[in-house]
């Protein structure tokens, strides 16, 4: 079928189509014409040549008789009766021709006149020879043959013009019908012409058009420092690929077919070419990165892409590739993890520092104030209160107050080096409240305010960190109380409930300073006190605020403040009724508040929790209750981030990641997997026999293998290693204590050895390349020879920076359910929506 | 008069507190360690123990799980004293066997009236 698009250049063409068809009708017309000529044409040479058959005939009869009659010889009639016959037949034919070529009636005059010439021929011989010469002379002097001649001659010279004048016309006909002919084949011809000059320019363009593209794809591949190349549809490099020659130095030789696995780094090609294979093999988008040998020799970190490129048919053509030089920005991550890990690193120092030097600190301080409290009460009994009384009181205040401030630090430097603990109890509400307004009231009233409190009856027993409540409370408390000069302060405390959780919220209020917007910005960040002149004006650490809200929110609550210059400020503090028990956490870092976060997780119970305590921290929540709702939602809402439950009944959590990243949509979304058990228990599923984490006590290896040792006496140890030195350290401690070691470096290998070797045991990693040792049990278990094989699980305690680029990228981390904590998780959450971001 | 036995290794604060604590008519006995102090608690059997945590030699947990593990002192009340108010300190003083804690830097009246409670429920000593 055209398309309408291709017919346009040939609509103009039109007319002549039209021209030619006309001609070409009338050509047709024309030719029936010239037939039907030709057909006539030859009838009138018959007739022709049968009037000049009748003519001859009768002179000869007439010539013939005369000849008799004056000589009486016999011989003069030979030809007579063959004459006659042969106008007999002449006339025979004539009357048989069509009446347009001849008249019926002239045929009839012809014949009768015919007749009668040679009735009178045959009358006139029997004259003489019955009745001699004069008779006979006599006979033909009265006849009227020779005016009967006459007249047959006169018809057929009619006859014969009238052929003539018919012949005429037709060779005219004839003629122009040659024309005719003529212009139709030249007319045809010039069309052809056209046609074939048309179709000349139409491929001449696109013949330049392709030129041109494939020069503007030339210049492309030669500006851009990527290289571009090709494969025939089967995979195979193909020989001109000018920017892999130039990048590799490899020769067409080298590189095509599959030659060009020799310029990839030795470690990346057993990778590289499986990777290669089964993209071919399953028409798969090809993307991978590996390392490059430069012509210079150096092995360039390479981000791969080709994809199959298909004809119109649908049937692949080839494929073309782009390999990317990502060494820098690699180079640029790694120095910048690197940094970042200093800078933690160094941070965590600095609060440790701190910690130890405040505890330092404070056994003097401490002598400090017990001596200046003990030399008062000395004083007092010696009756020299007076005089010495005021100034010990300066140095126990000053004591104090340095205490105060070491506490604070200390109290920050906890928090932000992970060292904050939570003990979580069941505590009377009320009762902590009474003791904080007990400590608190004084500080009121000594700056002449007024202490108001209002709390709901229904406080009851809550269950969380009950010192840092108080110290909260404390902390937004004296605040007020320091910033409020004959004013009055407000503590309110009731139960609310909202985001499907029971709160305690308290709210202090005060008459005093207040704040503006700039301070209050500043308010919560540490050694940003409000206002340098406030420190000395007011005296405090302002970390107060600071660690109050780091309290608050380690108890899974928050603070938050509204404040008006010159008129008070109101403090908001809100924790759960109930704080679930957590082991010391890092230092939880600021999130990306308000970004989605996507549950994937089969167990309603599971799901209401993550959506609770996510939600709490600001994020949005979308929740999927099995894998294909996860793949379908992450698909339409791209969520910031994803947390995947491992096991879910029809699809499992490792089949869904697999998905999430197969697609082009999905694949850079951060992928939290969460387990039921730790990845001990996730490997024990899998079928390991024992676990252990590196590094590898040596009892403890010994004991694990001591549980499987076989009967023999000497037994042989498969040892799956990527790592050399641990393999080295392994090895030796395992071949003292008599076993018979095989290596192996990876998981493939590992198979390849256990075919071979059929060792005893097993000793997995789990974290390898090209094979890890999840992959490995899991083709291992597989094999009805192997399922018996007891395997040991080696793995590192930590995921390092290594283990995670060989996770490539799939998962962020693999978090254990079953020992999660709120705060890991959020910690983790906000890592890795922070590696996106 | 009662008897109350010091264990501190800070030699500031065990010569504060003891004398502090003389001035108000006990009498103090000191031990500079962990195991002096669980010695010293069988020798003399004091009416109370105050027991700082971090010592020398044996901590204050240890020593007053070595204290209440001997029957002649099990019964000996024991005051923790902790560094700072450290979460955690309090519940482990207490699991040790400790019958109460304070926190360092001693404030004396909170202190006295601790000690002032546990006398009276061993009902030994009324001041």
């Amino acid at each position: 079928m055209l398309k309408p698009g291709r017919l346009a250049p040939y609509r103009r063409l039109l007319p002549a189509f039209l021209l030619v068809a006309a001609i070409a009708i009338a050509f047709f017309f024309s030719s029936r014409q010239l037939v039907d000529d030709a057909l006539r044409g030859r009838q009138a040479s018959d007739l022709s040549r049968d009037l000049a058959t009748i003519r001859n005939g009768l002179n000869a009869s007439q010539s013939a008789d005369r000849g008799y009659v004056v000589t009486g010889d016999e011989r003069y009639l030979a030809d007579y009766p063959q004459k006659r016959l042969d106008v007999e037949e002449a006339l025979a034919r004539v009357a048989k021709l069509p009446p347009t070529l001849i008249d019926p009636e002239v045929v009839d005059d012809l014949k009768t006149d015919a007749e009668t010439i040679m009735t009178a021929s045959a009358e006139t011989i029997r004259v003489r020879r019955e009745k001699g010469y004069d008779a006979a002379t006599a006979y033909v002097r009265d006849g009227k043959g020779q005016a009967i001649m006459q007249r047959v001659r006169t018809v057929a010279r009619r006859i014969d013009s009238h052929l003539e004048d018919e012949a005429t016309v037709r060779r005219e006909r004839l003629n122009s019908m040659a024309w005719l002919t003529g212009g139709v084949v030249f007319g045809g011809s010039a069309l052809l012409f056209l046609l074939l000059a048309r179709a000349a320019r139409t491929i001449t363009q696109s013949e330049s058009d392709l030129s041109g593209s494939e020069e503007r794809f030339r210049s492309l591949i030669e500006a851009t420092s990527e290289i571009i190349w090709t494969t025939d549809a089967g995979g195979q490099m193909e020989p001109h690929n000018p920017s892999w020659q130039a990048f590799t130095g490899q020769t067409p030789q080298e590189y095509t077919g599959t030659g060009w696995i020799t310029a990839v780094h030795p470690d990346d090609r057993a990778r590289s070419a499986e990777r290669w294979e089964a993209a071919v093999h399953y028409n798969l988008a090809f993307r991978l990165e590996h390392r490059l040998r430069r012509q210079d020799g150096e092995y360039r970190t390479m981000s791969v892409r080709a994809v199959p490129v298909f004809d119109d048919r649908g049937r692949r053509r080839e494929w073309i590739g782009v390999h990317a030089d990502v060494t820098e920005r690699r180079r640029a991550e790694a120095e910048l993890v690197e940094l970042k890990e200093m800078a933690e690193a160094a941070n965590v120092a600095k609060s440790q520092f701190l910690a130890n030097m405040s505890h330092e600190l404070r056994t003097p301080l401490n002598a400090v104030i017990g001596y200046s409290e003990m030399l008062k009460e000395e004083a007092e009994d010696l009756g020299a209160a007076e005089t010495m009384g005021p100034d010990l009181d300066r140095i126990r205040g000053a004591g104090k107050h340095l205490l105060a401030l070491i506490n604070d630090v200390l109290d920050l430097s906890k928090i932000e080096s992970g060292k904050m603990e939570l003990f979580i109890e069941e505590t009377d509400l009320e009762g902590t409240l009474d003791e904080v307004i007990g400590t608190i009231r004084p500080l009121v009233e000594r700056n002449g305010s007024r202490l108001e409190t209002t709390s709901s009856p229904d406080l009851g027993r809550i269950r969380t960190d009950v010192t840092k409540l108080r110290q909260s409370l404390l902390n937004l408390l004296s605040n007020a109380a320091k910033f409020t000069e004959n004013g009055v302060v407000t503590l309110v405390a009731r139960r609310s409930r909202h985001d499907a959780r029971e709160w305690v919220e308290f709210e202090v209020r005060d008459t005093g300073i207040g704040m503006s917007e700039d301070q209050i910005g500043r308010l919560f960040q540490a050694f940003s006190q409000a206002d340098a002149s406030t420190t000395r004006k007011y005296g405090g650490t302002g970390l107060g605020l600071v660690i109050t809200r780091r309290f608050a929110r380690m108890l899974g609550g928050d603070v938050t403040v509204t404040s008006v210059l010159g008129e008070g400020s109101v403090f908001h503090m809100t924790i759960p009724v109930e704080t679930a028990p957590s082991v010391p956490g890092e230092a939880i870092p600021e999130g990306k508040e308000g970004a989605l976060v996507l549950v994937v997780d089969d167990d309603p119970t599971a799901r209401d929790l993550m959506s609770r305590t996510l939600t709490k921290e600001g994020y949005r929540v979308v929740l999927a209750e099995d894998g294909d709702q996860g793949l379908e939602i992450a698909q339409r809402m791209k969520p910031d981030v994803i947390t995947l439950d491992v096991l879910m009944p029809r699809v499992d959590g490792w089949t869904v990641l697999s998905n999430l990243k197969a697609d082009e949509r999905t694949e850079n979304i951060p992928v939290l997997m969460l387990t039921m058990g730790d990845e001990k228990n996730l490997a024990y599923s899998l079928g390991a026999s024992e676990f252990l984490t590196k590094p590898i006590n040596r009892d403890r290896l010994v004991n694990a293998l001591d549980r499987v040792r076989c009967q023999e006496p000497i037994c042989k140890v498969l040892l799956v290693e990527d790592d050399p030195d641990a393999r080295l350290i392994t090895k030796g401690s395992l071949e003292k204590e008599r076993w018979n070691v095989v290596e192996a470096v990876d998981g493939r290998e590992g198979l390849r050895r256990l075919s071979e070797e059929s060792p005893d045991i097993i000793l997995l990693d789990l974290n390898m390349p090209n094979m890890d040792g999840f992959e490995f049990i899991e083709t291992m278990r597989a094999d009805p020879r192997w399922q018996d094989i007891p395997v040991v699980v080696l793995t590192a305690r930590n995921l390092t920076n290594d283990d995670r680029q060989r996770l490539n990228g799939n998962v962020q981390r693999v978090l254990s359910k079953g020992g999660l904590d709120r705060n890991g998780l959020l910690r983790e959450i906000r890592k890795a929506i922070k590696t996106e971001s | 008069m009662a008897k109350i036995l010091l264990v501190e290794d800070n030699e500031a604060n065990r010569d504060m507190l003891s004398r502090r604590l003389a001035r108000q008519g006990f009498d103090v006995t000191i031990a500079v360690d962990g195991g002096e102090g669980v010695t010293r608690a069988a020798e003399i059997l004091p009416d109370l123990i105050l027991m700082d945590m971090s010592l020398p030699v044996m901590n204050g947990w240890e020593a007053t799980r070595a204290i209440k593990a001997n029957p002649a002192t099990a019964s000996i009340p024991v005051i923790a004293l902790t560094a700072h108010a450290m979460a955690g300190d309090r519940e482990q003083a207490l699991a040790a066997g400790c019958d109460d804690y304070d926190t360092k830097p001693v404030e004396l009246p909170r202190l006295l009236e601790k000690i002032k409670g546990l006398l009276s429920v061993a009902g030994g000593y009324v001041s």
